[in-house]
């Protein structure tokens, strides 16, 4: 029954984009319940806002900027480490429904199997980060703050030299290929 | 609502829903390049990362990466576990011929080997196929199989309708990489007119005793031996039968039965059907030659169709099922005739019709040309009625009547007199016309029929 309900609840765009807005609110109210700054809440409602209309509007890079506006907010709150890991995935799951919230638009039929493998999918990838987190940042508490700054470091020099790579590969192709014509309707 | 499963064996409906499979589009995305681009989260991903690097970096704050962390981990997944698509998407439309108001159902097969973890699936259908439900569709191809949509469409204008185009989008399993591919297909569907619409608008049976009253229009008593029997005073000398009289020694004569069946052109001026109104005179012309060459092939003459405007086809008279089925493909096909640039009104196929073929011509008799046409066919010999169908007058608000511009308003009263000018012309020549009025009963016209062919029937007598 319950498998149901939430299959009825995400086959819908609409219910999606409407979830990008309540899981961020009930972020922000669990961070300010933590948080002694003043503020803080406006910033992460803001922050909501923009992360929906980015959401009703299609525009990923929107609802990005909201999620990053939303992180900061958290920032400025100092609240434990743990619930700002809470929050952090928080924002990631709310960047999935963003994404379903795209692909259920219009009301299609929808295979069930999507919304349960993104559901696995992202389970698993917060399992994993929360993981990976707390052990680093175990790790760090142990030793210096260096030795978990260094590998983040080298990680993203390689990373970012990846994207450029792909990047360029991708404007290259775009210029070099050939057009195959479109049949006429 | 999830996808629906395949359903074999679509329940069919009148003589032209016969279940006939019609071939599949196949379009490969293995090596697609379209398919495996960068997707805007991807970016957001990577952004909200380096970003918090950044800051973890330059305000020595390593908690910061809490908030980060999942979507650095979700960029690198997404990059380590990429891997090209490959598969291919096939369409098909289970029944390539329904009728005006059934449905046909566009199934969609995804095949892949390695498996795609979100496939979107949209069609866009012609104008005269309308959706049942959405047309869009979302689903999960697992490694090696093959994930069956079932998408309906409802046949609501006869004519060729097809599947203009399925767009396909694609994604991996972290929504990184993927991409959208258009497919121009060829699934194509016949849709013709109800059966029940085309008998309830023209009696066909009752028509056919106006134009020809079951009655062939050659001289002589037929082909077919009946039986034979002894001379008796009274008996053509050409009936007798040479052979049987040799070998009794005796005359005898052969009898046949009167030939009573006859040779019947219908006539369908495919004008333009560019606006609604033309649209539904063109309409009411296939529906009416439909049921004429129903009737009269029930009744084993030989019909014949010639549509002539912007397209032309001809069909020699013949008997038969075959026949009929062949002359519904050349009237559904009217509605997508080409450009009225290539019309010809004097197709050579006139000169094939027999002169002893009953002709009935079914036009608005709107181009001079079309009139030129029925009155050479008339100058022939051939017996010609013309059934016009009359369009509905539309209503002259003050609105329109304002838009209306005065020089639209004189080429229409032109062209109204142009055409009672053909029809008068027409008339003369001995032509049976009758207007056919979009609320008159089909009875009342046939009996204006009737009674036009029963007193020119007379004054050639006189």
């Amino acid at each position: 029954m319950l498998t149901w309900q939430i299959d009825r609840i995400l086959r819908s765009g609409p219910l999606c984009a409407v979830a990008t807005l309540l899981l961020p609110i009930a972020l922000a109210l669990l961070v300010n319940a933590q948080s002694d700054t003043e503020n803080v809440l406006g910033i992460m409602l803001v922050a909501s806002g923009i992360i929906f209309i980015g959401s009703i509007a299609g525009s990923t890079l929107t609802s990005g900027l909201g999620a990053v506006l939303f992180g900061l907010g958290t920032l400025v709150a100092e609240v434990p480490v743990a619930l700002m890991a809470a929050v952090g995935s928080g924002l990631y799951i709310t960047l999935i429904l963003h994404d379903l919230a795209g692909a259920f638009h219009r009301g299609p039929r929808i295979n069930p199997t999507v919304w349960r493998d993104a559901a696995v999918t992202t389970l698993v990838l917060t399992g994993l980060t929360a993981v990976a987190f707390a052990v680093t940042y175990t790790i760090g508490g142990l030793a210096t703050w260096q030795s978990i700054v260094v590998p983040f470091a080298i990680a993203a020099i390689g990373f970012s030299a990846k994207l450029a790579a792909d990047a360029h590969r991708t404007s290259a192709r775009q210029l070099t290929a050939r057009r195959s014509p479109q049949p006429d309707e | 609502m999830a996808p629906r499963s395949l359903t074999p064996g679509v329940a069919t409906k009148g003589s032209a829903a016969e279940g006939r499979s019609e071939p599949s589009t196949t379009v490969r995305l293995t090596g697609d390049r379209d398919l495996s681009r960068r997707l805007p989260f991807f970016d957001v991903c990577c952004l909200i990362a380096v970003a918090g690097l950044a800051t973890a970096i330059g305000f020595r704050r390593p908690e910061i990466l809490a908030l980060t962390t999942p979507f650095l981990i979700a960029a690198a997944a997404g990059l380590a576990l990429w891997r090209p698509i490959d598969g291919q998407i096939s369409i098909r439309a289970d029944r390539s011929r329904i009728l005006e108001g059934e449905e046909v159902t566009i199934l969609v097969d995804i095949t892949s080997a390695s498996g795609i973890p979100r496939v979107e699936i949209e069609l866009e259908p012609s104008a005269r196929l309308a959706a049942v439900g959405s047309l869009r569709a979302v689903t999960t191809v697992r490694p090696g199989s093959t994930a069956t949509l079932a998408f309906t469409v409802r046949g609501s204008e006869w004519g060729i309708a097809r599947i203009n185009k399925l767009t396909a989008r694609l994604n991996d399993r972290f929504s990184m990489f993927g991409g959208q591919a258009d497919v121009f297909t060829d699934t194509t569907v016949t849709i013709g007119l109800p059966e029940d619409r085309i008998s309830a608008s023209l009696e066909a049976e009752r028509f056919r005793r106006i134009v020809g009253s079951h009655q062939s229009n050659d001289r002589g008593q037929g082909m077919e031996i009946a039986d034979i029997r002894p001379f008796q005073p009274g008996d053509s000398t050409r009936n007798i039968n040479w052979r049987i009289s040799n070998r009794r020694q005796e005359p005898w004569v052969t009898l046949r039965h009167p030939d009573r069946s006859t040779t019947m052109v219908v006539i369908v001026d495919a004008h333009d059907g560019g606006d609604d109104e033309q649209r539904i005179t063109q309409r009411r012309s296939v529906s009416a030659a439909m049921a004429l060459s129903r009737g009269h092939l029930a009744m084993h003459d030989r019909v014949g169709l010639l549509v002539v405007g912007h397209t032309v086809q001809w069909l020699p008279p013949k008997l038969g099922r075959n026949q009929l089925f062949q002359i519904a493909d050349h009237l559904v096909a009217v509605s997508n005739a080409p450009e009225a640039s290539r019309r010809m009104y004097r197709p050579p196929a006139v000169s094939t019709i027999p002169n002893n073929a009953i002709v009935v011509a079914v036009s608005p008799l709107r181009d001079p040309l079309m009139v030129a046409l029925v009155a050479e066919i008339r100058s022939r010999g051939n017996p010609v009625s013309v059934l016009v169908p009359e369009s509905l007058q539309p209503t002259r608000t003050r609105a329109r009547l304002r838009i209306t511009s005065r020089t639209n308003e004189q080429a229409r009263r032109l062209a109204a007199v142009e055409q009672q000018i053909g029809v008068q012309s027409l008339r003369e020549r001995g032509v049976g016309i009758v207007g056919w009025a979009p609320d008159d009963p089909v009875v009342t016209v046939i009996d204006q029929v009737r009674q036009l062919r029963t007193a020119m029937a007379r004054g050639r007598s006189w």
